[in-house]
């Protein structure tokens, strides 16, 4: 049987193809080898398989010699159970290997050409473009660097007002702001988003909420303004998350709400528009319901 | 899957291996991970504005 991850070859002992096919095996391994069914396992193969996924964490020069052992064990129990269970199917490693072999050409393609990461950037962009989230959360994506990525948001947060403590106690209509309840900023990005989906649009009827940033790291010197900003890296793309050492102020919105008169409007549908002041109300009538079923539980218990 | 050869165009390969985007941003993400050397999928990064 074919090693995977072996070190004999030079490409194949690359460091960075090993890390990332590495990351790879592990996701897949846990998505297969389900902890539920593993579980309930008899002592012996459940121990073989635990075995077999901690020497692969552990070992770098890992060799597959006992991937089809395990994959028998763990589908002769699923023939075993009266549960609907999907099988391992029969060509899995072979699967494992073409990924090897698609992870191994990208690595060493990136590794000698350069505008091979160029193409590859574009590529990821064009994918990401499709889905609005990826707005939303800064435009982010994997194929770009740390600084790249601070770059972006940077850009991102070009025409929304940063102000220290001092500056905002001197704006005027200070009154005229509330401070969010989290840091969250991807509802500035949002509204940068629904900004722009408006215009194309041409609805000018919509408005979307004005945001300020109150930072108190700054520096009195300078006209820059730092923002350390969270980013997630578990989903398709780089999230970002909220910001820390500051506060997110919206302007007052003077009026009465209307939005549950447009929820027929498709663009805003289409826009994945949800009308936050009826979701609180279902939810406040759902937590009513929950502490009546409370009190009656504890009169009962009483 | 057609596996393609890495003596072949990276171009041409990219592009049987992105025929699904979940693969090739499975990819990227984990591509990104090791370069970085990222353990925690939780980051701060200073943003100078």
């Amino acid at each position: 049987m074919q090693r995977l991850l072996s070190s004999e070859n030079s490409l194949l002992g690359d460091a960075i193809f090993r890390g990332t096919f590495s990351l790879y095996l592990d996701k897949k391994f846990s998505d297969t080898f389900l902890k539920s069914v593993v579980d309930t396992m008899s002592k012996g193969d459940r121990e073989r398989i635990n075995c077999f996924l901690k020497e692969f964490k552990c070992n770098d020069d890992f060799s597959f010699e006992n991937l089809n052992i395990i994959i028998k064990i763990y589908n002769n129990h699923i023939d075993g159970t009266d549960n609907y269970l999907e099988k391992i199917e029969e060509n899995y490693l072979n699967k494992l290997q073409q990924v090897e072999c698609s992870y191994l050409n990208i690595c060493n393609s990136l590794k000698t050409n350069k505008n091979y990461l160029r193409d590859l950037k574009q590529k990821s962009e064009q994918l990401l473009q499709s889905r609005p989230i990826f707005e939303v959360v800064g435009n982010l994506h994997y194929l770009m660097t740390i600084d790249e990525i601070k770059e972006n948001l940077a850009s991102s947060l070009k025409n929304v007002r940063i102000l220290d403590p001092y500056e905002f106690s001197n704006l005027n209509f200070c009154d005229q702001w509330f401070e969010c309840k989290s840091s969250d900023i991807s509802r500035i990005f949002g509204a940068k988003y629904l900004k722009r989906k408006f215009s194309e649009n041409n609805i000018l009827s919509f408005d979307v909420p004005e945001f300020i940033i109150v930072t108190e790291n700054y520096n009195l010197n300078s006209n820059k303004k730092n923002l350390k900003v969270k980013i997630h890296f578990g989903k398709d793309f780089p999230v970002a998350h909220s910001i820390f050492n500051a506060k997110i102020y919206s302007r007052k919105i003077i009026g009465y709400p209307v939005a549950n008169q447009h929820q027929g409007n498709h663009i805003l549908q289409h826009l994945g528009y949800i009308d936050l002041v009826e979701m609180m109300a279902i939810l406040s009538k759902i937590v009513q319901v929950r502490h009546s079923l409370l009190i009656l539980r504890l009169i009962v218990l009483t | 899957m057609k596996v393609i050869t890495q003596c072949e165009d990276p171009l041409l390969f990219t592009k049987y291996f992105m025929r699904d985007c979940k693969d090739f941003l499975l990819f990227a993400k984990y591509y990104f991970l090791t370069t970085n050397n990222i353990k925690n999928p939780n980051i701060e990064v200073e943003v100078e504005v």
